[in-house]
C-alpha cells in the first residue's frame, strides 16, 4: 500500500493535464453500436464455444452420438446374432473390438449399448433436473408450509427403493422395454437436484440483489427467471453432468437384477457388468465398455463445466 | 495456501490414526489356516436362513446341518450308511420301514437320544398350526395329508415308537425310494424340552439348540458365520478327523477371490472363469480344480394349456422346438462345454440296478445333443398348417427367466438358434425369482427356463413333477398313460420292474415333447489339495465335508 | 429452537410411518408371494402365510406392524425362520455403519481438500489433475472399482485380504472403493460451488481488507461455499452408512446392504418393511441434522434464525423469514 505517496500524474502516466483535448462531437459515430447487444444465451453460446475444452468435449459427444446412430445401422453385422465359431476372439480388423462370450461382434454391440446408456442417460437427468428444479424451486422460494411439505413428501420418495419401483412399472407394463426403466429411474431421481435447487434457492433469495429487485417491484417471474435460474445454472449444470454416470450404472445395476434392458439388447453398463465376470481372461471386453464410459464422462464433465463457466452471469462479457 | 494444505493434511492423519486404533472388537486371529498341519476347514455358502431341521428351508443349510446332525441314515456318495439307526428292515411291500436305534445314541450333552425324539421331530415337521416349507416331504407317509391339513390329530402320522430303540414309518402308498430321502436334514432329531423352551428362537444361537452330529456349533452368527468343532459323543467320533470347520456366508465371487488368497480351503469357481482355471492349473498352485455334478437339470418348461398362445398345445409344435435347438452349441457358448447337454429329464447319474444307472439300462433317443433341421422343418409346418399359419414369422413365443447370468448367455442363444432355425420370433422376458415362481404356478407364460435338483436317488423324483395332478405342474402336461406309469410303478417291488415302467414314461414325455431338456449341471471348483475325503455330490448336502481331513 | 426441533421430530415420525405405510402396500403388489418355491404347493404355502398372519385383511396387518413399529418392534424375518428384523439389523448394521462413516470421512477430507485446491487454481495444471481424479472416480461404477482393487491389491500383490471384516486391514479397499464416487461428488460440487463464491463481492470486500489468503479461503469461501454439500450429504449419509450391495458382495462385508435387494427379491414382506423403516428413520434424521447444521454454516440463514426467533414481535420479517429459515431455524 505505497498509494500513500503522491504521484503526479506526468510523471506516472507520461502526459500531463495539457495534452489532454476535447474531441469533437459526431453525434453519428456516437450513437452508433460497436458491438450487437447479445442476450444472455447468445453471450453464453459465445464464451461456451471459445472455450477449448468444453468444445473438445463437445466434439467427442457429437461423435459418439453420430457413432451410436449409425454403426448399428451400417455394420454387416448384428448386435443379436450369436456365432458360436468366433466366441471371445480378441480384436481384430474383422471383429473391431473382438467378439463376446456368444460371438456376438462387440464394435456394434458397443454402439448398440451406447444408444441405450446415452439415451437413458441424457433423457433421465433432463427429466429429473427439469422435475427437481420446478419442485425444489417452488419449495426454496415459496418456503414456508409449501417447503415443509414438499420436503417431508421428498423424504418419504427418497425411502422408497427404486428396485421396489423398477419391479412393480415392470410388471404392470411388461412390453415397456426401456421405457418403462426410464420411467422407473425418473421416479424418484429427480429428488436429488430438486432438495439442490432448494438449497440453492434458501441462499440465494436472500441475496441484496434480488431483495433490490423486489423493492423494485418485480414480479416473482421476473426474479426467478432473471436472477434464480442464471445465478444457480452453475451448480445444476454441475450436478446434471454427476449425475449421468450415476444414472448410466443405476441402469447396469437395474439390469444385473433383470429388470433393466432386456437380452439380447445390452448397454455399455450391462456389457461392463457381463465382462466384469470373464475380465480376468478376456480383459478387452472389459476395457472397451469401461473407456467409452470414462471417456463419455469426461467429455460430459469438460462441456459441463464449460457450461457452468458460460452460464454464470458474474462472467456476462468476459470472454 | 500453503498453512490450509497443512491444516487439511494434519486432519487427515488425525482421521487416518483414528481410523486406525478403532478396530472391530471381535477381532478374529489372523488367518492361520494356511499352516499344512493345521486341521481347520474354512468354507463358505451364499446364505444360510436356518440351522433349525425342520425349518431347514434352503439347499445350503443341509452343508450345515449334515455337519452337526444326524438322521437315522448317513448317506455318503450313493451309499446309504447306517446314523443313529444300526440296522433297518423295509417291509415286503415297501409300505414299512423299521429302524434299530444304535445302543448308546445320545444328543451332544450326552443325554440318550430315543426313538421318541424322532417321533416328536417328525410329528414337529407335520404340525398343522405352523407351516414349515419342506414339509411336503412327509406326504408319503400314512395320514400324513389328513395331520398336514388338521383334519387328522397329530398322533395319526404314521410314526411310532414301539420302545425306546425302535423307531417304526408307515406308509400310505408304497415307498422305496424314501431311505434315502431319510438324510434330508428335516428328519434330524430335535429335543422336545428345548423346542419348547426356545419356540421360534430355537436353533439363533450356539447355546439355544442341541444336536447330535459329527459336529457342534461353538459359534454362531446367523447368516454370517458359524463355527463348527467335533462333537466329543458323537458315536463315530474317531472317524471326525477336523479340529474345527469354519462356514463363512458371502457371495461366490468373494468366496473364490478369498480362495485365491488362500483365505479358504474349498470354492467354487464362478462358470465364467472355470474354463481357465480348469487349463492352466498353476494359476491356483496349492489347489486342486475340479468340477461335479451337481444334479440340476435344466429345461424349458412348456405351458402346453396356454390360453394366449394356442400353438403351444399343438405336439408338432413342441417337437419342433426341440428338434431346431444344437444342444452342444448353447453349452459351449455359455459354460465353454463345462456343463453337458441334456435329451432326457432324468439325470444321467441316477442309479440303477446291477451297477449300472437309470439311463444306461433305459436309453432314450429322441432326440440328439446336436439340432435335425430337417425334421423340425417338417414339424413345423405340420404345426403351422395345423393352426392355419402360412409364415413362421407370425408365431412369437416368450422366454421368461429369472436372474441369473448363466442362464441368460444359454436363453439368448435358444433365442438365437430357433430365430434362425425356425423363422419364428422368440422374446426373452426376465423376471425376478419370486414372479417367476408365481406365473408358473399360474400359467402365465409360454415357456419357462427352469431347474430341478433331485431329492433322492430315484427317477421318481424327476418324473413325478409331469403328473397330471402336480400342482406344480406348471406346464400342464397332462398324458393318462404317463400318469398310470409314474402312480403305479412304485407298487412294484422289483426294482428292474419299476424302473422300466419309469422309462416307460419317460418316453412318452419326451415323444409327446412334453418339455425342453437343456442340460446338466456341472459345478466348478477348487479346494486345497492336500484335503481329502471332502465330497461333493448331487445329492444330499452337495458339500459333505465332516470325515474330511488335511494330509 | 427447541421448540422447532420437537416440531421437526413428530413431523418425523409422521412422514416414517407414512413411508411405511406405502411401502406396505408396494410390497405386496410385487408379482409373487413369499413362500412359494419350487418344492412347496399350495397347502403349505396358505399354512405358512396363515402362520405369518398374512391371511389377514391388509388393514389388519397395517395396524398390527405399525402398533408393533411404534414399540420398536419390526417384526418377523419371513425368510429367516424365527430371526426378527430387529436382530438382523443389531447384527450388521454395525457393519455398514463402520464401512459407511469411514468411506464418508474419507470423501469428506479428501474431496474438500481437492476441490478447493482445484478452485483456487482454477484453470491450471493443478486444477485440471484435481477434476481429472474426480471424473475418473465419478465415471468407474463400483463394481469395476470394487473387484480391480481386489484383483491388484489383494489377489495379485498380496498385501491387503480380499474379503470379509476382520481388522483395520480388511477395511482399506473397501472404504477406499465405497469412498471414491462420494469423493469425487465432493470434490467436484466444492470446486463448482467455490468458484461461485471466489466470485461474490464479500470475497472482493475481504480482500480489500487485507484478509490473509488463508483467512478469506477458511472463514469466508469454504463456509459459503459448503452449502450445497451439506445438501447433498444428507440423503448420502443415510444411503452410505445403512449398507451398500455391491461392495459389500465383493468384499464379503457382512453388513446390511445385501438386505435391501434380497429381501425384495425373496419377498421377505417384513424384512422389506424392516430395513426401509429403518433407513427412513436415518433419512429423516440426518435431513433434519442437515437442515438444523444449515444454520451454523451459512452466516445469513444463521442471522435469521436470529431474527425468526422475534417473529411475534416483527411478524412481517417473521413470514418473510419463515421462508429462508423454515429448515434453518
Amino acid at each position: 500500500m505505497e498509494s500513500n505517496t503522491v504521484i503526479s500524474s506526468e510523471k506516472y502516466f507520461g502526459f500531463g493535464p495539457e495534452d489532454i483535448k476535447r474531441a469533437p462531437r459526431d453525434r453519428d459515430k456516437l450513437n452508433k453500436v460497436v458491438r450487437p447487444s447479445l442476450t444472455y444465451w447468445q453471450d453464453a453460446w459465445i464464451k461456451l464455444r471459445r472455450n477449448p475444452m468444453a468444445t473438445i468435449g463437445l466434439v467427442i459427444l457429437m461423435v459418439y452420438i453420430l457413432m451410436a446412430i449409425f454403426v448399428p445401422m451400417l455394420s454387416k453385422y448384428d448386435y443379436a446374432t450369436q456365432n458360436s465359431a468366433e466366441m471371445n476372439l480378441p480384436p481384430s480388423a474383422g471383429h473391431l473390438f473382438g467378439t463376446d462370450q456368444a460371438g456376438r461382434d462387440l464394435w456394434v454391440r458397443n454402439w448398440m449399448g451406447a444408444r441405450v446408456s446415452l439415451s437413458i442417460g441424457i433423457l433421465v437427468v433432463l427429466v429429473n433436473t427439469a422435475i427437481g428444479c420446478v419442485v425444489g424451486g417452488i419449495a426454496g422460494y415459496f418456503g414456508g408450509r409449501t417447503d415443509m411439505v414438499i420436503m417431508r413428501i421428498i423424504d418419504v420418495l427418497y425411502g422408497i427403493p427404486s428396485l421396489i419401483i423398477a419391479i412393480l412399472i415392470r410388471t404392470v407394463w411388461p412390453q415397456g422395454g426401456i421405457f418403462s426403466l426410464i420411467i422407473a429411474m425418473c421416479m424418484v431421481g429427480w429428488i436429488g437436484s430438486a432438495r439442490l435447487v432448494r438449497g440453492q434457492i434458501l441462499q440465494l433469495k436472500n441475496m441484496e440483489y434480488v431483495m433490490a429487485s423486489r423493492v423494485l417491484g418485480a414480479s416473482d417471474k421476473r426474479i426467478i427467471i432473471r436472477h434464480m435460474i442464471p445465478n444457480i445454472s452453475g451448480l445444476i449444470i454441475t450436478s446434471m453432468t454427476m449425475a449421468i454416470p450415476k444414472v448410466i450404472f443405476d441402469e447396469a445395476f437395474l439390469s444385473f437384477l433383470c429388470i433393466g434392458v432386456q437380452p439380447p439388447m445390452c448397454s455399455w453398463g450391462t456389457l461392463a457388468q457381463t465382462a466384469v465376470q470373464v475380465y480376468r481372461v478376456y480383459p478387452y471386453q472389459l476395457i472397451i465398455p469401461a473407456f467409452f464410459i470414462c471417456t463419455t464422462m469426461l467429455s460430459i464433465n469438460m462441456l459441463g463445466d464449460g457450461m457452468r463457466d458460460a452460464l454464470d452471469p458474474k462472467t456476462r462479457g468476459k470472454y | 495456501m500453503k498453512k490450509l494444505t497443512c491444516i487439511f493434511l494434519i486432519l487427515a492423519m488425525v482421521f487416518a490414526a483414528a481410523a486406525c486404533t478403532y478396530q472391530q472388537p471381535a477381532a478374529a486371529p489372523e488367518e492361520g489356516a494356511s499352516e499344512a498341519v493345521a486341521q481347520k476347514l474354512t468354507i463358505t455358502e451364499s446364505s444360510i436362513p436356518t440351522i433349525d431341521p425342520q425349518q431347514f428351508n434352503a439347499a445350503s443349510s443341509y452343508v450345515v446341518l449334515k455337519g452337526i446332525g444326524e438322521g437315522l441314515i448317513r448317506t455318503s456318495l450313493n451309499d446309504i450308511n447306517p446314523g443313529v439307526a444300526e440296522s433297518w428292515e423295509i417291509a415286503e411291500d415297501n409300505k414299512k420301514m423299521t429302524f434299530h436305534l444304535r445302543d448308546g445314541a445320545c444328543w451332544s450333552d450326552g443325554t440318550p437320544l430315543t426313538a421318541n425324539d424322532f417321533v416328536y421331530s417328525f410329528r414337529r415337521l407335520a404340525d398343522p398350526q405352523k407351516g414349515f416349507s419342506y414339509s411336503w416331504v412327509l406326504y408319503e407317509i400314512k395320514n400324513a395329508a389328513g395331520v398336514l391339513d388338521g383334519s387328522l390329530p397329530l398322533e395319526e402320522l404314521g410314526v411310532s415308537a414301539p420302545d425306546d430303540s425302535t423307531f417304526v414309518i408307515e406308509f400310505d402308498t408304497p415307498a422305496p425310494y424314501y431311505l434315502g430321502f431319510l438324510d434330508m436334514p428335516c428328519f434330524y432329531p430335535v429335543k422336545q424340552e428345548l423346542i419348547e423352551k426356545y419356540g421360534d428362537q430355537y436353533a439363533l444361537s450356539a447355546d439355544s439348540m442341541l444336536t447330535n452330529g459329527p459336529f457342534v456349533v461353538s459359534e454362531y452368527l446367523p447368516d454370517q458365520s458359524i463355527t463348527m468343532i467335533p462333537n466329543e459323543n458323537y458315536w463315530n467320533r474317531e472317524a471326525v478327523k477336523l479340529d474345527e470347520c469354519q462356514l463363512i456366508v458371502m457371495e461366490s465371487e468373494a468366496a473364490f477371490a478369498m480362495l485365491e488368497t488362500g483365505e479358504m480351503s474349498l470354492a467354487n469357481i464362478p462358470t465364467a472363469m472355470a474354463p481357465m482355471y480348469m487349463q492352466d492349473a498353476s494359476l491356483l498352485p496349492d489347489y486342486t480344480v475340479t468340477s461335479y455334478m451337481s444334479g440340476a437339470v435344466d429345461w424349458y418348461c412348456i405351458n402346453i394349456a396356454s390360453k394366449t398362445n394356442p400353438i403351444l398345445a399343438n405336439k408338432d409344435f413342441r417337437l419342433a422346438l426341440n428338434y431346431a435347438l444344437d444342444r452342444e452349441e448353447y453349452v459351449k457358448v455359455a459354460t465353454n462345454g463345462l456343463y453337458s447337454p441334456a435329451t432326457r429329464f432324468v439325470l444321467p447319474a441316477v442309479a440303477g440296478v446291477d451297477g449300472k444307472t437309470y439311463c444306461e439300462m433305459f436309453p432314450i433317443d429322441t432326440y440328439k445333443t446336436t439340432a435335425e433341421l430337417d425334421k423340425a422343418k417338417e414339424h413345423l409346418n405340420a404345426a403351422m398348417t395345423a393352426m392355419g399359419i402360412s409364415d413362421p414369422s407370425e408365431i412369437t413365443i416368450k422366454l421368461k427367466i429369472s436372474d441369473d447370468n448363466a442362464a441368460a448367455l444359454i436363453v439368448e442363444n435358444c433365442q438365437d438358434q430357433w430365430q434362425r432355425a425356425l423363422g419364428i420370433k422368440v422374446e426373452i422376458e426376465k423376471v425376478t425369482y419370486k414372479a417367476m415362481l408365481a406365473d408358473r404356478v399360474a400359467g402365465d407364460f409360454d415357456l419357462i427356463y427352469a431347474g430341478w435338483m433331485p431329492d433322492y436317488d430315484d427317477p421318481y423324483t424327476y418324473l413325478s413333477y409331469f403328473v397330471s395332478t402336480n400342482a406344480q405342474n406348471g406346464g400342464k402336461f397332462s398324458n393318462a398313460r404317463y400318469d398310470e406309469l409314474v402312480n403305479t410303478a412304485n407298487n412294484y417291488a422289483d426294482a428292474k420292474t419299476r424302473l422300466s415302467m419309469y422309462a416307460e414314461a419317460e418316453k412318452i414325455l419326451m415323444d409327446e415333447a412334453g418339455m425342453v431338456p437343456l442340460q446338466v449341471r456341472e459345478v466348478p471348483y477348487a479346494y486345497k489339495s492336500n484335503l481329502k475325503n471332502v465330497n461333493r455330490f448331487y445329492l444330499g448336502s452337495q458339500t459333505d465335508w465332516a470325515f474330511g481331513y488335511f494330509e | 429452537m427447541g421448540r422447532y426441533v420437537l416440531k421437526r421430530c413428530v413431523i418425523a415420525v409422521v412422514t416414517v410411518l407414512v413411508l411405511v405405510t406405502i411401502i406396505f402396500v408396494l410390497v405386496r403388489l410385487l408379482p409373487g408371494d413369499p413362500f412359494t418355491s419350487e418344492k412347496t404347493n399350495e397347502a403349505i404355502k396358505e399354512k405358512m402365510m396363515a402362520y405369518y398372519g398374512l391371511d389377514k385383511p391388509l388393514i389388519e396387518q397395517w395396524f398390527t406392524y405399525v402398533k408393533n413399529l411404534l414399540r420398536g418392534d419390526l417384526g418377523v424375518s419371513l425368510k429367516y425362520p424365527g430371526r426378527t428384523v430387529n436382530s438382523v439389523i443389531a447384527q450388521t448394521f454395525p457393519f455398514s455403519a463402520s464401512l459407511g462413516a469411514r468411506s464418508l470421512i474419507l470423501a469428506l477430507i479428501v474431496g474438500l481438500f481437492l476441490g478447493t485446491l482445484a478452485a483456487q487454481h482454477a484453470g491450471k495444471a493443478l486444477d485440471y489433475i484435481c477434476v481429472l481424479i474426480a471424473v475418473i472416480g465419478v465415471s468407474m461404477p463400483d463394481f469395476i472399482i470394487g473387484t480391480l482393487l481386489q484383483l491388484v491389491f489383494a489377489i495379485k500383490l498380496r498385501w491387503l485380504p480380499a474379503g470379509q471384516w476382520i481388522s483395520f486391514k480388511y477395511t482399506i479397499l473397501p472404504v477406499f472403493a465405497l469412498s471414491l464416487y462420494t469423493l469425487s461428488l465432493v470434490t467436484r460440487l466444492m470446486r463448482s460451488s467455490m468458484m461461485e463464491v471466489i466470485n461474490q463481492d464479500y470475497i472482493m470486500t475481504a480482500k480489500a481488507k487485507g484478509l490473509s489468503k488463508f483467512e478469506i479461503i477458511w472463514r469466508h469461501e469454504i463456509r459459503n461455499a459448503i452449502l450445497p454439500i451439506v445438501t447433498t450429504m444428507g440423503p448420502l449419509t443415510a444411503a452410505v452408512l445403512t449398507g451398500t450391495f455391491v461392495l459389500e458382495k465383493i468384499y464379503a462385508v457382512p453388513g446390511m446392504g445385501k438386505f435391501y435387494v434380497q429381501s425384495i427379491n425373496d419377498l421377505d414382506y417384513t424384512m422389506v418393511l424392516g430395513m426401509t423403516s429403518f433407513y427412513g428413520v436415518f433419512l429423516v434424521t440426518a435431513n433434519l441434522i442437515v437442515d438444523v447444521l444449515y444454520g451454523f454454516i451459512d452466516p445469513r440463514i444463521k442471522l435469521e434464525g436470529g431474527s425468526g426467533k422475534r417473529k411475534k414481535n416483527k411478524p412481517e420479517i417473521g413470514v418473510k423469514m419463515e421462508g429462508g429459515a423454515a429448515d434453518g431455524k
